[in-house]
């Protein structure tokens, strides 16, 4: 087990080095200068040229970025073109507000997902399970864009209990995160529902019925062990997904989190600060896959045995 | 099944059942399928629709002229879906926004495909170096989440229609190189694979000829549910600005510019929101009737 953590940490650093190379090459290879654009249309050749000298953007290509990886192995990510601050205190000055939005979103979707899939694996073929089906099917269709608009029409301006901007509040988050639950909630509706379901057919919970468990137990006892087992790599997989997928969410309740900063680091051809922001979710994401792979491991025996051939 | 002398070899003992293809199959198993059936109704009338749009709307004169006398008018018999803040009649505008999403939708599937199929398939088949450099640079691609590398690939070129296209089909790619990768590697130690090896078929032949076509399933279920995804990326960056730009008539471009009027006028947001949902459950539904179809044991 360990030497399998191990193993997965170590192929994260190519991954990295991939992401990064990337990243320098959409933002150095696209048009676009960023010491002309922080100096304005107005500004002299001279001044232009200085300023690319402070940036180090005057180097070539390659130098630019063997340099900037240099500097990344020894903890140093830069300086962001246009604030000056080093780049991760922007990233984390901004991230805070991304990881409550994801993880709101993400116990929601646990909550009901699970709850709801269950109730109709229960009563398969109801009238409440197909209902239910249709729809969280609509509801995977829909871009979640769409839903907060909804939600802001609703909640905003006719019943005037929500704010629709902001980020100051816990209350601020509410619609946010119910927006970009939905689709990950259908997610989860429909596989704990096919896993329950599956799992009901099974032998055990036969015999758990022939020995006249109560329902309740075998349900909750018997039946939901085995089939939540996919669910939780659903759960990490979009948690780490949602850290970098509310972006269109941030934009539009106007949440500075770490997807606004990175258009704008895009728009201001911002290098350091955009690699920064892309290279710590991406590695945050990696990491919480990692844990869900372990955690796997913990509660289903069977894959531990696997890893410790 | 109609893929030479392998196959036949493999396939002796089920002589007595009528031959037919992989896809006739899946066809038959598919048409008992109502769901299914619904959503490829529904999809085939939005492509109708998408398709023809150019014979009753005039671009020109119903989709972007401008006309202020005629602003936010709520629906009528004259414009069904209301006009929008530059009384353009939004009916119009929304079936003119089905071919945007539908073109990009499928233009983004057949290069994601075309690039996905050639190098799953090279990959799973030769293995080794080769599949290690095209797996290992697909990992890291994926290993950006969310919509982030397709949103800084615009951001960095800017908007409009070739970019989206460029970067959407990116973020597609990884994902049908696994897919088609993973089948690959499931049939290459076919029998029938080793007979026509046998035979002396050439490599390219064996991929193109015995491998793909058997494929074809899993394929064309991401395929519709790629068409779902990709549609509503479009709306999705088009609404932040960072896609398709005004004044053509895109589904989340016109959510975006209804947002700034949702005080007064949320009425706006209604139909390019449930075109998009249409489109994207009769997709959906076609995936999910795939799905079923492929392996009858999965349904449930």
């Amino acid at each position: 087990m360990h030497k399998y953590i191990i193993k997965r940490l170590l192929m994260l650093i190519p991954v990295m080095l991939g992401i990064s190379f990337i990243l320098y090459s959409i933002m150095t290879l696209t048009p676009g200068d960023p010491a002309q654009l922080i100096l304005g249309p107005g500004a002299t050749e001279e001044a232009i040229e200085l300023k690319r000298q402070e940036l180090g953007t005057d180097k070539g290509f390659w130098e630019g970025y063997v340099d900037w990886l240099t500097n990344a192995v020894q903890g140093d990510f830069g300086t962001s073109y246009r604030s000056k601050e080093p780049v991760f205190n922007e990233v984390f000055a901004r991230f805070p507000n991304t990881l409550k939005l994801a993880s709101s979103a993400i116990i929601l979707s646990v909550i009901f997902g699970i709850g709801i899939g269950i109730f109709q694996a229960v009563r398969q073929y109801s009238m409440s399970d197909n209902i239910i089906s249709g729809i969280t099917l609509v509801l995977t269709s829909m871009p979640d864009f769409w839903i907060g608009l909804i939600l802001i029409i609703v909640f905003a301006v006719w019943l005037k209990v929500l704010p629709a901007s902001g980020a100051n509040h816990w209350y601020n988050f509410i619609m946010p995160a119910l927006t970009a639950s939905v689709g990950y909630t259908a997610g989860t509706i429909r596989l704990t529902r096919s896993s329950m379901l599956e799992v009901i057919r099974s032998d055990y919970i036969r015999t758990a019925r022939a020995k006249g468990a109560a329902e309740k137990t075998i349900i909750f006892k018997h039946a939901l062990k085995n089939a939540l087992l996919p669910v939780v790599t659903l759960i990490g997989i979009n948690l780490g997904w949602q850290l970098g997928g509310t972006i269109i969410v941030e934009q539009i309740f106007a949440i500075p989190g770490i997807g606004t900063l990175m258009i704008g680091a895009v728009r201001s051809k911002d290098t350091p600060l955009l690699m920064a922001s892309v290279l710590f979710v991406a590695f945050l994401s990696a990491l919480i896959n990692l844990i869900t792979d372990i955690l796997y491991a913990y509660i289903d025996p069977r894959i531990k045995a696997e890893y410790s051939k | 099944m109609s893929v030479g002398t392998g196959t036949q070899a493999a396939a002796a003992p089920m002589q007595k059942y009528k031959k037919r293809s992989q896809i006739a199959q899946i066809w038959g198993r598919f048409k008992k399928n109502k769901m299914a059936m619904g959503g490829l109704i529904l999809f085939g009338i939005m492509l109708i629709v998408a398709i023809t749009a150019p014979l009753f709307i005039d671009y020109e004169v119903d989709v972007i002229q401008q006309t202020i006398s005629e602003r936010f008018q709520s629906p009528s018999a004259a414009h069904w879906f209301g006009t929008d803040q530059f009384g353009r009649d939004i009916f119009s505008r929304v079936f003119w926004g089905a071919r945007i999403s539908m073109f990009v939708g499928v233009v983004v599937v057949v290069i994601s495909l075309i690039i996905g199929s050639i190098l799953g398939a090279a990959s799973g088949f030769f293995g080794g170096w080769l599949d290690n450099v095209i797996m290992r640079f697909m990992d890291i691609l994926l290993a950006i989440p969310g919509t982030m590398l397709a949103i800084t690939i615009v951001a960095a070129l800017g908007g409009g229609i070739q970019n989206l296209l460029l970067a959407l089909s990116i973020e597609q790619i990884p994902k049908m190189t696994r897919i088609v990768r993973s089948s690959v590697l499931t049939l290459k130690t076919q029998d029938y694979i080793e007979a026509a090896r046998a035979c002396g078929t050439t490599n390219a032949r064996i991929i193109y000829r015995h491998i793909l076509p058997n494929a074809i399933g899993p394929i064309l279920v991401q395929a519709s549910l790629t068409v779902a995804r990709t549609i509503i990326s479009v709306a999705s960056m088009s609404f932040i600005g960072l896609g398709i730009n005004p004044p053509e008539p895109e589904w989340g471009a016109m959510l975006s510019e209804a947002k700034a009027q949702l005080m007064n006028y949320p009425y706006l947001v209604v139909a390019p929101g449930l075109a998009i949902i249409l489109t994207v459950t009769s997709l959906t539904l076609i995936g999910d009737g795939l799905r079923d179809a492929l392996d009858p044991k999965m349904k449930n």
